[in-house]
């Protein structure tokens, strides 16, 4: 077991070094002030902070705040009914957690400058007061300030929702009660709205997994992608470091020790179908493909470029097997650098150039292989097949260019909650990118049970760019929890759809409370506050409070600043990649070197800048109460929780430490 | 030198350096500070602004950190928060927050002490009563009081823990007579019931009147140390006082001292303070 330690350390050092530094500032630092501890004396020092707060009138602040936002929502074009009621809730919510984050910010990195400034804090700790009492006495003050500020904004964000919803409610009945007026493909979605509300958290049924291909699979071995970069084909290999030997660098360049070879048992066969716009050529052009290797959290890959085809790699004869050399040196980097760690995870992905064919590849034959030892590592996940990532999640094609072309969301059992009616409750939300301008899109969905076989009838619907459609699907169809949704799209254009828990299609399990769904986004502000204050009180003990300030504001942006630059950049032959691209052709190669090894540097030094510092991205609390989904602990609160302690509590010891040996006055 | 129990506070060699930011010595506030304050009296720290009078009270509350030797209260370093729970302490000025009120300030600072909510009702209010703050002035914000009030609740919130110890630095600032009078009798009586007061000053006749012992620091240094009856006493000198004498009886007074060789005796009458005759007045007008 404890042999187990240094491995799980290199793994998690961010933990290690919170848990390091909570033992030693509590256990070793802080014990006897710890057991000195008096939830008295917090509270005594927590309700100062209050006091303090609520007498400069801080609650002031929210009365200005709600006028600011029913002025926005006012102001606010919607498409319809659910986007009124979708732009309100974003627009309160955000702005109950712009103006909790700011004043905490403001409150909690100027209190304790300030106290030592005016010299306040002599009377306080000259009293039996311990540095940690005062701390965390502190934070739960201003915890308690912006807990009271988010109930107030809370109370007004529920009352103006349901007023909005009792309004839209009346409308949407009118509009459906009068004849004509509705489309008939949004009369569903309508009824939703009447019967149900527009205030909804409802409980999704999420499909198990999405697949685009060419056109619609006969057979589990009959799966295409088309070319042209529009699909791609995705498999997952666990790779033994250890059963790669191990490079001798003294060794000849040629030597293939410590490299593998991937072999791509790759098929291709040329589309039947005349193409609107076929270019003219007397013979059918080779086919290529384009693959990336990436290691499990994509911070590095090698693609075809690092093997010295940029324009991608031949396939020789159709249903061959195509064999690259994965050098030494590129492997490495996608390995972890200690040879003895655990075997990782090695994600193959593999895109095809022309859309003169459509590709497959077989899983039988797909390997990688040891030349030394000939062990070969198979793929551990079953190829997935995938749309091109676009900017609302995997493209579909539709149109008369791609009449042929489908995604598949395949539930497994997923058995809706059954109602008295025949019909069960499905939303979907999708993008569109149309490739006409003011034409409209639609959709068809065929619903088909895998254990009866039975293809429920086509289902077509008008659909928008994140606009919510309710479709009713007949219970027989879906009953049985297995079962598949094909979708097209007639329309010239590409939908974006999405997996997991925002994939585009899901069934309603059932509707929760909103106003329970509205606490939740409420607490994950108020976690995101908490973070703030400890952030800016730890700031305070050491800085004047306009650095604190600012020292607050980086830390809580450094590691979404340090993101964007290296989810841009993340590559770590970018530095390589840099040169080759934007630097002029006859560069010296010291100088090329210096260029690489700086930018691979910076990228490398931006990941661990972001490792350390919180992800406030995981304090998510807008988008699902906003698309009126119900806020599920596992996947939005614990996220929040684990950001909130594991870096709040190391840096509320740090803080505490801080102040038990500063000299607090001046 | 161990720290002894027995002694309300005793520094070894206590001293304390400035320095600036990187680290080079600026000042020199406090050298070799070697003191001991018996439980039960009243102790007088003198010396001009600069001396090292802040810098000592200071740290023996724990507010700075000695450079060298160490400072010890009953027993237990000083600035810890156990020996927090037997102190008060009076700041030079009274630094509070502004926002409370005299009683939520007596309130918080009882919670601080774990005080229970019975008995700081009892506390609270009779320690108002102590430091002369009205019903009305009570209820009003501190950021509303004048210096002589926020004085007086400064001195409330010192006493709210019953301590044993309390250190008082410049307590009659900003007070006027009568203040400065009910703050000397506070601070006798407080001696009185068996407490410690080190009494931190530049204006020596406040000094004079209560304190019974003082030593007298200069540029971090301590110059004298003794009994202030002592240090004052001109040995040369010797008053005899009567009071009703007629002309007659001095004039026989006179004449015996010049018979048994008394050099140039001299014969005046006492003249009272001018604080005693400024509360006298005020007292007499206020009765009236």
């Amino acid at each position: 077991m404890f042999a187990y330690f240094p491995d799980f350390i290199a793994n998690n050092p961010g933990l290690f070094l919170a848990a390091a530094i909570v033992l030693i500032g509590l256990f070793g630092l802080g014990l006897k002030d710890l057991l000195r501890f008096s939830p008295t004396r917090l509270w005594a020092v927590s309700t100062i902070a209050v006091q303090q707060s609520f007498r400069r009138r801080v609650l002031w602040i929210t009365p200005l705040l709600i006028l600011g936002v029913i002025t926005v929502c006012q102001l606010q074009k919607s498409f319809d009914a659910q986007d009124v009621i979708r732009q309100t809730t974003m627009v309160c919510l955000f702005a109950s957690g712009l103006l909790v984050t700011l004043l905490t910010i403001i409150l909690a990195a100027t209190n304790l400058p300030r106290e030592i400034e005016n010299r306040v804090i002599y009377t306080i700790a000259t009293k039996p007061v311990t540095r940690l009492e005062i701390v965390l006495g502190k934070v739960v003050g201003f915890a308690r300030v912006s807990f009271w500020l988010l109930f107030i904004m809370g109370l007004f964000t529920y009352g103006y929702l349901h007023l909005q919803n009792y309004t839209l409610r009346n409308y949407v009945s009118a509009q459906l009660a009068t004849p004509g007026a509705v489309d008939d493909s949004i009369r569903p979605t309508l009824e939703y709205y009447r019967d149900h509300g527009l205030l909804h958290a409802r409980d999704l049924g999420l499909p198990d997994s999405l697949s685009l291909y060419s056109h619609l699979p006969t057979s589990p071995t009959d799966r295409w992608i088309p070319g042209l970069m529009e699909g791609e084909m995705i498999v997952r290999f666990t790779i033994d470091p250890l059963r790669i030997p191990r490079a001798d660098p003294a060794a000849d360049p040629a030597s293939t020790r410590g490299g593998v070879f991937l072999h791509l048992p790759i098929l291709y066969r040329s589309v039947s179908r005349p193409l609107t716009n076929p270019r003219p050529a007397t013979t059918l052009p080779v086919p290529r493909i384009s693959f990336s290797l990436s290691n499990a959290n994509k911070t590095a890959f090698i693609t075809n470029r690092e093997l010295g085809a940029p324009q991608g790699i031949e396939i020789p004869n159709a249903g061959g097997i195509l064999n690259l050399f994965i050098p030494p040196k590129a492997l490495a980097q996608l390995l972890p650098p200690n040879p003895d760690a655990s075997p990782a995870d090695l994600f193959l992905q593999v895109t095809c150039d022309s859309n003169a064919y459509e590709y497959s590849m077989s899983r039988d034959g797909l390997a990688f292989s040891v030349p030394e030892t000939r062990h070969r590592f198979l793929p551990v996940s079953d190829i997935a097949f995938a749309g091109r990532d676009g900017a609302y999640g995997q493209q579909l094609r539709g149109g008369s260019d791609a009449p042929n072309r489908v995604a598949l969301y395949r539930f497994t059992n997923q058995k809706p909650h059954p109602t008295p009616t025949q019909f069960r409750l499905f939303e979907v939300r999708l993008g569109v990118e149309r490739l006409e301008e003011d034409a409209s899109s639609y959709i068809t969905l065929d619903f088909l049970n895998r254990d009866t076989g039975q293809l429920a009838p086509t289902i077509q619907t008008a659909v928008e760019t994140n606009r919510s459609v309710y479709l009713n699907v007949p219970a027989s169809a879906v009953d049985s929890g297995n079962f598949d949704v094909i979708i097209r799209t007639p329309s010239n254009a590409w939908l974006g759809l999405r997996d997991g828990p925002l994939a585009s299609l899901k069934f309603v399990k059932h509707d929760q409370s909103f106003a329970l769904n509205l606490v939740k986004s409420l607490f994950i502000i108020w976690l995101m506050s908490l973070l703030v204050t400890i952030i800016a009180i730890f700031a305070s003990t050491f800085l004047s409070w306009p650095i604190a300030v600012v020292l607050t504001v980086v830390i809580l942006s450094g590691h979404w600043a340090a993101q964007q630059v290296v989810d841009v950049q993340s590559s770590t032959g970018i530095g390589r990649q840099i040169v080759n691209d934007l630097m002029p052709r006859d560069i010296d190669p010291a100088s090329a070197k210096a260029v690489s090894s700086s930018v691979d540097a910076l990228v490398a030094t931006l990941n661990s800048v972001a490792a350390i510092l919180p992800d406030i991205s995981q304090f998510s609390a807008i988008q699902e109460i906003q698309q009126g989904i119900a806020i599920s602990p596992a996947v939005v609160l614990f996220p929040a929780l684990q950001v909130t302690f594991g870096f709040g509590l190391p840096l509320l010891v740090l803080a505490y430490a801080f102040l038990k040996y500063k000299e607090v006055a001046p | 030198m161990m720290p002894s129990d027995s002694q309300a506070i005793q520094t070894d060699n206590l001293t304390k350096v400035y320095r600036d930011f990187w680290g080079r010595d600026k000042v020199r506030a406090l050298d070799d500070l070697n003191l001991t304050i018996r439980p039960g009296e009243v102790f007088g720290l003198l010396g001009p602004n600069g001396s090292g009078k802040s810098t000592t009270i200071k740290l023996l509350l724990g507010l700075i950190f000695p450079t060298r030797g160490r400072a010890s209260i009953m027993g237990h370093p000083a600035g810890s928060p156990a020996v927090n729970e037997r102190i008060g302490f009076l700041p030079e000025e009274s630094y509070l927050y502004r926002f409370l009120n005299g009683e939520e300030t007596l309130h918080f600072y009882a919670r601080l002490f774990r005080i229970p909510r019975k008995e700081r009702n009892r506390r609270v209010p009779k320690l108002l009563d102590i430091v002369g703050l009205d019903a009305k002035a009570r209820k009003r914000k501190l950021r509303e009081y004048s210096k002589g009030m926020a004085r007086r609740i400064g001195l409330a919130q010192a006493l709210i823990n019953n301590p044993d110890l309390i250190l008082l630095d410049e307590p009659t600032t900003g007070l006027d007579p009568i203040g400065t009078r009910e703050m000397k009798d506070l601070i006798l009586s407080l001696k009185a019931q068996g407490k410690t007061v080190l009494l931190c000053s530049h204006l020596l006749a406040d000094v004079q009147d209560v304190c019974d012992r003082i030593t007298i620091l200069y540029r971090g240094k301590m110059q004298t140390l003794g009994l202030v009856k002592d240090l004052l006493q001109v040995r040369d000198i010797t008053d005899i006082q009567i009071k009703g004498a007629s002309d007659q009886h001095i004039a026989q007074l006179k004449d015996f001292l010049q018979s048994i060789g008394a050099p140039n005796p001299t014969f005046s009458h006492p003249t009272t303070t001018l604080e005693d005759l400024f509360v006298r007045i005020v007292r007499e007008n206020k009765d009236a």
